[in-house]
């Protein structure tokens, strides 16, 4: 069970207000060979959790409708505990710390950076579900 | 002063008379008693006799004697049949006082002194007892009528004139009063007579004064008022009192309260009057000063320009500024409001405070100076004030708490400041965060997909390479339109525009065509009519356009259409209309919608952006004297129109 765990790709899901970046992002984790689900907003985040399970979320703070900050508690309160890295162009880290989520990174990033902190994310994730 | 006249009965044997009248005017006490003794024997033919007062502890005192012993005066003394204010007292009369029962404690003493008979009479005035006479006799004795109309007659005199020596020495007591000056005045205000201390409140001599009247003394400033004072009296009037002054030889001026009381004699004639004066200068000098330092705490108070009040120990406003009143809201009822003057009290959290839990209450209730406390007071009209009240209470010379004086320091404005630098803050981080979002998000997707097709180019499939490509070219585009605002929002000034005649149909479609290409997927329709030439620039219409465009494509469906109209405006001016079948305005949008970063709510819920688009819009219609305005679109959506002025209306020079 272990290994089939470790062996099967994790589906993460990608919020942001810009089609462009959730396109360019989407990419980027699918070539390392995430699954990919995006969103728009908080809401339709929401919506995308109602069907399927997610090992990461990749989350802008600015979205209409429900932004970032409003998702981050909606999930934490309904018990999702799976890691969560923040997206943002200004006060990422702050707004990490702030939210108590597991990791930041600022706008313009290079894709290797969100694909190597995903993965750095979930096998951190992996590694404390195994101990525990 | 007029003394009790004795009935002219008591005078009808004119050597009685003037046997103790004549010595009781001038003459020492004793040579009264020695006179009445004398008048005793030569009228009744007692040669024992003795005369006795009361005095100050009530016990009657032998004062004068005629053949007694001092073992008998010392066995008897004391006894009396009537006490001091028996109100009327009759004469004892002992025809044989070897019978009678109420000698019989003192039998011995009586037997010893060889006496068989005696009569005591007393001494009255005006229903008191001031003492007696008593006749010995060495036999019984029968008193004839005529021996007690004689005694009795003699007895009046003698209490007569002890009554009247002892008015004449409260009079002369009061008289040579050191405080109370005394003058008497005769009709026309000449001085008859004055007491040592009215010549040394005037710095006169009585010789000097007798000479004078009370006019010459007097104050310049004050002469007329005593005159008709003084008139008054003449006229009727029993006493008036009044305060004036007295000007002294040495120049010095004297503050007097003068009480003046009219004298008259029979007939009720007015003959002259009577005045008690006393210094008052000191008083009036102390009063000064109070009012003075009164005035001067006063100013003090109301100069400061901070809030000031007082209270007495148990809290009740006895004095206030304007100020305070200005915090408060109200003026304070003095001697009713306790505490503090305020409608109502807030803690800085908003929580209503009792008025009697306010800093200056428990100052009062602790005696010890309350600081660090901040309130807020709100008025009557809802207005509020952050203050910081500083209540420290105030003692007496013995340490006795008397009150408390509490400065309200109005620290509202800097409240205000507070808030504005900590809105200021926020918006600047607001601001900040939305400026960054807006350029660095399409930053972030040109500069991924760069490194993707740059390194991974074989791993990706022809249709995302395209989709790639596509999103880079129109993220930079949309990217170069903000970072266009942004500096134009900063550097827009109508004397760096070359404004010049041109075709608003060429710049239109040619905005248009190029806006297309970036959008691919959208249909741009447009519609162009024969219109003048207008006044513009070619750069600033094509950002204006760029923008509405923007805007259109953002706020409506993908699958809509959006329409670009060049045409007349009303007024015949060249006018352009976009046109879209989006999300529409509402109508309290409209006015906001040209402020720099406003984004209403539906926009808001839609897509990103920075609010700053329209307002470059008007900014850049303004420096070229055209005009921008948005509203709804019939149908759905919304639509915005700008004009131009029409090259020939204003030819260029």
């Amino acid at each position: 069970l272990r290994d089939y765990e470790r062996e099967r790709s994790k589906r993460l899901l990608v919020l942001d207000d810009d089609v462009a970046l959730l396109r360019m992002a989407s990419l980027s984790l699918r070539l390392e060979g995430f699954e990919v689900t995006t969103a728009a907003n908080g809401q339709l985040g929401l919506e995308e959790m109602q069907t399927q399970r997610f090992d990461l979320i990749v989350l802008e703070l600015q979205m209409p409708v429900l932004d970032g900050r409003g998702f981050f508690r909606e999930i934490r309160a309904a018990g999702f505990e799976q890691p969560v890295l923040i997206l943002s162009a200004y006060g990422a880290e702050k707004a990490r710390v702030q939210l108590g989520a597991q990791g930041a990174i600022e706008k313009p990033f290079v894709p290797e950076v969100l694909v190597d902190a995903v993965q750095a994310m979930i096998e951190q994730s992996a590694s404390m579900t195994t101990r525990g | 002063v007029a003394l009790n006249a004795p009935s002219p009965e008591y005078f009808s044997d004119a050597s009685l008379h003037g046997l103790i009248l004549g010595v009781g005017e001038a003459g020492a006490i004793e040579e009264v008693y020695e006179a009445a003794l004398a008048c005793l024997e030569d009228s009744l033919g007692v040669s024992r006799a003795a005369i006795l007062i009361f005095d100050h502890q009530g016990i009657m005192r032998f004062k004068a004697w005629r053949n007694l012993s001092r073992a008998y005066m010392a066995a008897v003394e004391g006894n009396s049949p009537w006490s001091r204010d028996v109100g009327k007292a009759e004469p004892v009369l002992i025809a044989d006082a070897r019978t009678e029962p109420a000698l019989a404690p003192l039998a011995a003493a009586i037997e010893a002194e060889g006496l068989q008979a005696m009569a005591s009479f007393p001494l009255t005035m005006a229903g008191k007892v001031l003492g007696k006479f008593i006749l010995y006799y060495d036999k019984p004795h029968a008193f004839t009528d005529t021996e007690i109309a004689t005694a009795r007659t003699i007895a009046a005199q003698i209490a007569f004139v002890l009554d009247q020596r002892e008015q004449r020495a409260h009079l002369e007591a009061m008289f040579s009063s050191p405080v109370i000056g005394i003058a008497e005045l005769d009709t026309s205000g000449r001085f008859r007579s004055v007491n040592a201390r009215f010549c040394e409140l005037t710095g006169r001599s009585e010789s000097e004064l007798t000479k004078l009247t009370c006019f010459d003394i007097t104050h310049p400033d004050d002469r007329h008022e005593t005159e008709q004072w003084l008139q008054s009296l003449a006229q009727g009037q029993s006493h008036f009192v009044l305060e004036k002054r007295y000007l002294r030889p040495d120049g010095a001026v004297i503050r007097v309260s003068k009480s003046v009381s009219a004298i008259r004699g029979e007939d009720e004639r007015y003959n002259g009057a009577i005045a008690f004066v006393s210094d008052i200068t000191d008083q009036k000098l102390a009063e000064a000063g109070l009012r003075a330092s009164e005035q001067r705490y006063r100013e003090l108070v109301g100069g400061l320009g901070l809030a000031v009040y007082t209270t007495d120990a148990e809290g009740t406003i006895t004095l206030y500024n304007d100020e305070a009143a200005k915090i408060w809201g109200v003026e304070p009822r003095i001697g009713e409001d306790k505490w503090c003057g305020s409608w109502r009290i807030l803690t800085p959290e908003g929580d209503d405070l009792p008025l009697d839990q306010c800093p200056m209450a428990v100052a009062l209730r602790e005696d010890l100076p309350v600081r660090g406390v901040e309130l807020i007071i709100e008025r009557p009209d809802g207005q509020r004030h952050h203050v910081l009240p500083h209540p420290t209470p105030m003692h007496d010379d013995q340490g006795r708490l008397i009150g408390a004086v509490n400065v309200l320091v109005d620290i509202t404005e800097l409240k205000r400041a507070e808030a504005e630098a900590a809105r200021a803050y926020e918006l600047k981080d607001q601001f900040l965060s939305l400026v960054s979002h807006e350029l660095r998000t399409p930053l972030a997707t040109i500069l991924g997909n760069g490194v993707l097709l740059m390194k991974r180019s074989n791993l990706i499939s022809e249709e995302d390479k395209h989709r790639a490509y596509t999103d880079i070219v129109a993220e930079t585009e949309k990217l170069h339109d903000s970072i266009e605002n942004l500096l134009l929002m900063t550097r827009l000034d109508s004397s760096m525009l070359e404004i010049e005649a041109m075709s608003l149909a060429h710049v239109v479609r040619k905005a248009v065509q190029d806006y297309q290409k970036v959008t691919p997927d959208r249909t741009l329709r447009l519609e162009v009519a024969e219109v003048p030439p207008a006044l513009g620039q070619e750069t600033l219409i094509t950002l204006v356009l760029r923008n509405l465009l923007s805007n259109a494509l953002k706020y409506s469906p993908r699958d809509t259409e959006v329409e670009v109209t060049v045409c007349r405006s009303a007024d015949g001016r060249p006018e352009v209309r976009v046109e879209d079948r989006g999300i529409g305005l509402e109508p309290e949008d409209v006015a906001n919608l040209f402020t720099p970063f406003y984004r209403s709510q539906k926009a808001k819920d839609s897509a990103s952006g920075l609010g700053l688009g329209l307002a470059v819009c008007q900014r850049v219609m303004e420096v070229q004297n055209g005009t921008i305005s948005a509203g709804s679109r019939p149908g759905g959506g919304t639509s915005f129109c700008f004009s131009l002025p029409e090259a020939d209306e204003s030819p260029l020079a």
